[in-house]
């Protein structure tokens, strides 16, 4: 009996002592005084400025940390430094980039090969890669760093170089890159307002989110909240997090929906998660509710059409997302001056009139399709959107054909 | 008393499984509804599936860390090749049997070269995770058949019985492992060897191919396991498999088995099975987050093992 007793008051101290660690979690970032904001703002183009509400959540907004750089001479190496290439987002930035550098080379403007390094999620590895590629002759690395912080030495030593580091959609807090992409925060309040107004202003919401504690999840989530609490009769009654994993998500899902009997009006869900949202709905026996997802999967897009959803999505696709991150890098070996290290867009929303057109250009598709649908012009703004970051510079010859 | 204090270790995780399902259907409204009850059911069979490879590899004193690789590359594999017109009954069979040589290959080296299986499946499922991406280059095109989607359905029926194929196959398979523990050759060399794989070899087991088998069996659920979860997720995902790491291996151990192997069997770890389903959603329903369910879980399982899990190994015992 002794023996029962001490292991149980081992077990208590333990509980203790986890209850404590449970409450150490990441908190949101501060945010900078009024004055900070503005001298922050001053650098984005007023048209724009709409799009960067709460920018804090994703990283620094600067003016040009390229105010020294001189363009180096054609032929241009073009490089990829990937975090993860193992996903269909990916492979379709990366594909995107070598389509893109093919028209450019056609014209003698740019080396034949794309040299593109993946570290698998490790930052270490990431950052060796990436010194690799700036010390073998590349002249724009387009990359997407896993940590915000853990390439700022290799992206200063290659800005030394005359090497010109572009980030797509995982923006670095250090001075020594151009970041292209969208404002997190921005996207979960759109995705939330959309919900918000299809309940009429009434109604219990879910949101349901990726990997917990990371900026990217932070942003989104706190962009959505903000947007819901400006509606009373809105509850939000529970967020589930999914991954960006569909089997999670479903499984996480339907763990949640056995437990909360209530009604269910509404769910924000930020991409990978919305089929398997809906399926979960199905297979608990409760009806479609208003739905609006942060991208444009095939699946997401198919299941839409079969199954005459009302609902909204964002085009982020990752074809699109590289098409707009080597025309920054067009701009700027063309010599257009950057006013502001941070260029983002607002992602195109898909309403039910525009899936379907979009459904009818992938022909074939289902909703177990794991591809992305991007606009077939893969544009995620109009060209002359991103100009307006730009001063001067020579006109882009040939004009990319993405 | 002495008796509940000698066999702690087996009623223990049982009393707390069905226990929790009690204290949860008191606390949350609509926890006994048969849409709740099918759910863990169907939640609880993917996990136990899953998890049954890892039991058997434990008590032999190895381990499986390629577990949720093997799931990744059936599930793509399975996905995309039905995708591009392939019979689901020619390409099931064909991705079961590459998780049986996955497995296979990782008992032999781990017993041929005497290192431990540990980082040989560690390294067999960074193979694995490469040469996935080798071959598709992140591009998982790929479709379920509607049956595999059904057979893994909350709402799925199996005949007349209203739950899902996954929770009969579950049954079925608890039913074989629990004989083939019990009342075979393989599942007394299995319990030998994990008790002192020395003296297992002087008593003349064959250890090659012991190890060899076990782990081609775990390979072996884990495609399965793959093919089921391509149908749950209706997708082809190779990181699919990446929450069945850790949870298979707190199944394991939640439900009894020592991690050090020796002891234990199938039969607990279907009450750990049920025990972190039913303590994910007590918590979800609760409405605690996802931080606070990790810290819970990681919890119970230290309490789990001070409560019954402080034996000494069956080797120092003897």
């Amino acid at each position: 009996m002794t023996r029962l007793w001490s292991a149980l008051r081992a077990a208590s101290l333990t509980l203790c002592l986890a209850g404590v660690a449970g409450y150490a979690i990441a908190a949101e970032p501060p945010e900078p005084s009024k004055a900070e904001q503005q001298a922050a703002l001053a650098n984005v183009p007023s048209h724009a400025r709409q799009y960067y509400d709460h920018y804090w959540y994703n990283a620094p907004v600067g003016g040009n940390p390229y105010a020294n750089w001189t363009p180096p001479p054609p032929p241009w190496q073009f490089c990829i430094n990937d975090s993860m290439l193992g996903t269909s987002w990916r492979t379709d930035l990366l594909n995107e980039v070598k389509k893109l550098n093919a028209q450019y080379h056609a014209a003698g403007l740019t080396k034949a090969e794309v040299l593109s390094t993946d570290s698998n999620n490790n930052i270490g590895v990431q950052l060796t890669q990436f010194n690799n590629l700036s010390r073998q002759g590349c002249n724009v690395i387009i990359s997407t760093p896993s940590n915000p912080t853990g390439l700022c030495a290799g992206m200063k030593d290659a800005l030394e170089k005359n090497v010109l580091s572009i980030t797509v959609q995982s923006p670095v807090n250090c001075p020594y890159a151009m970041n292209v992409g969208s404002n997190q925060y921005y996207g979960g309040r759109e995705l939330a307002e959309w919900v918000a107004k299809a309940l009429k202003g009434k109604g219990n919401v879910l949101i349901l989110s990726g990997v917990p504690g990371i900026s990217t999840t932070i942003g989104l989530e706190a962009g959505s909240k903000a947007a819901f609490a400006k509606y009373p009769g809105i509850k939000i009654v529970g967020t589930v997090y999914g991954f960006w994993n569909e089997a999670t998500s479903k499984t996480e899902m339907v763990k949640w929906l056995a437990t909360h009997p209530q009604k269910l009006d509404g769910i924000v869900s930020y991409g990978d998660m919305a089929v398997a949202a809906d399926e979960a709905l199905a297979q608990s026996g409760r009806p479609p509710v208003m739905q609006a997802d942060g991208t444009n999967e095939c699946a997401y897009i198919a299941y839409w059409h079969e199954k005459k959803l009302h609902t909204l999505a964002l085009l982020a696709g990752g074809g699109s997302n590289g098409y707009e991150a080597f025309y920054v890098a067009l701009k700027m070996l063309n010599g257009a001056k950057p006013t502001t290290n941070m260029v983002w867009f607002p992602l195109p929303a898909l309403n039910d009139a525009s899936a379907e057109k979009l459904y009818a250009a992938y022909p074939g598709i289902t909703h177990t399709s794991s591809c992305w649908a991007d606009a077939p012009d893969h544009h995620l703004v109009a060209d002359s959107y991103i100009d307006a970051f730009f001063k001067g510079g020579k006109k882009i010859e040939p004009k990319p054909n993405p | 008393m002495n008796w509940v204090r000698h066999r702690l270790d087996v009623i223990a995780p049982f009393g707390i499984a069905i226990a929790l399902f009690f204290i949860t259907a008191a606390v949350i409204p609509g926890y006994g509804s048969m849409v709740s009850i099918r759910s863990l059911l169907l939640l609880s069979s993917l996990l136990g599936i899953a998890s049954a490879g890892q039991t058997l590899t434990i008590i032999m004193g190895g381990i499986d860390l390629s577990v949720p690789a093997v799931i990744g590359l059936a599930c793509v594999g399975f996905a995309v090749a039905f995708g591009q017109g392939v019979s689901p009954w020619v390409i099931g069979p064909i991705v079961i049997v590459a998780g049986i040589i996955i497995g296979a290959i990782n008992g032999l080296i781990s017993r041929a070269l005497r290192v431990n299986s540990l980082i040989v499946t560690l390294a067999t499922a960074t193979i694995i995770y490469g040469a996935i991406w080798a071959q598709t280059k992140g591009d998982n095109r790929g479709s379920v058949p509607d049956f595999v989607t059904d057979f893994v359905s909350v709402i799925g029926w199996t005949g007349p019985i209203p739950v899902p194929g996954a929770v009969i196959l579950w049954a079925f398979l608890v039913l074989v492992f629990v004989i083939l523990e019990r009342r075979s050759v393989l599942g007394r060399w299995v319990y030998a060897s994990g008790a002192n794989p020395g003296a297992a070899e002087l008593a003349h087991i064959p250890s090659l191919l012991l190890w060899t088998v076990v782990f081609a069996i775990s390979g072996g659920l884990s495609a399965l396991a793959g093919i089921l979860l391509a149908g749950f997720s209706s997708a082809a995902n190779p990181q699919v498999g990446d929450a069945y790491l850790f949870t298979t291996l707190s199944a394991v151990v939640i439900g009894g088995t020592p991690i050090i192997g020796g002891r234990g069997g199938y039969a607990r770890t279907v009450a750990g099975c049920f025990i972190i389903t039913e303590l994910t959603m007590l918590l979800i329903g609760l409405g605690l987050d996802e931080a606070a369910q990790q810290v819970s879980l990681g919890v119970l399982i230290i309490v789990l093992v001070a409560i019954y899990g402080r034996e000494t190994h069956v080797r120092m015992q003897i």
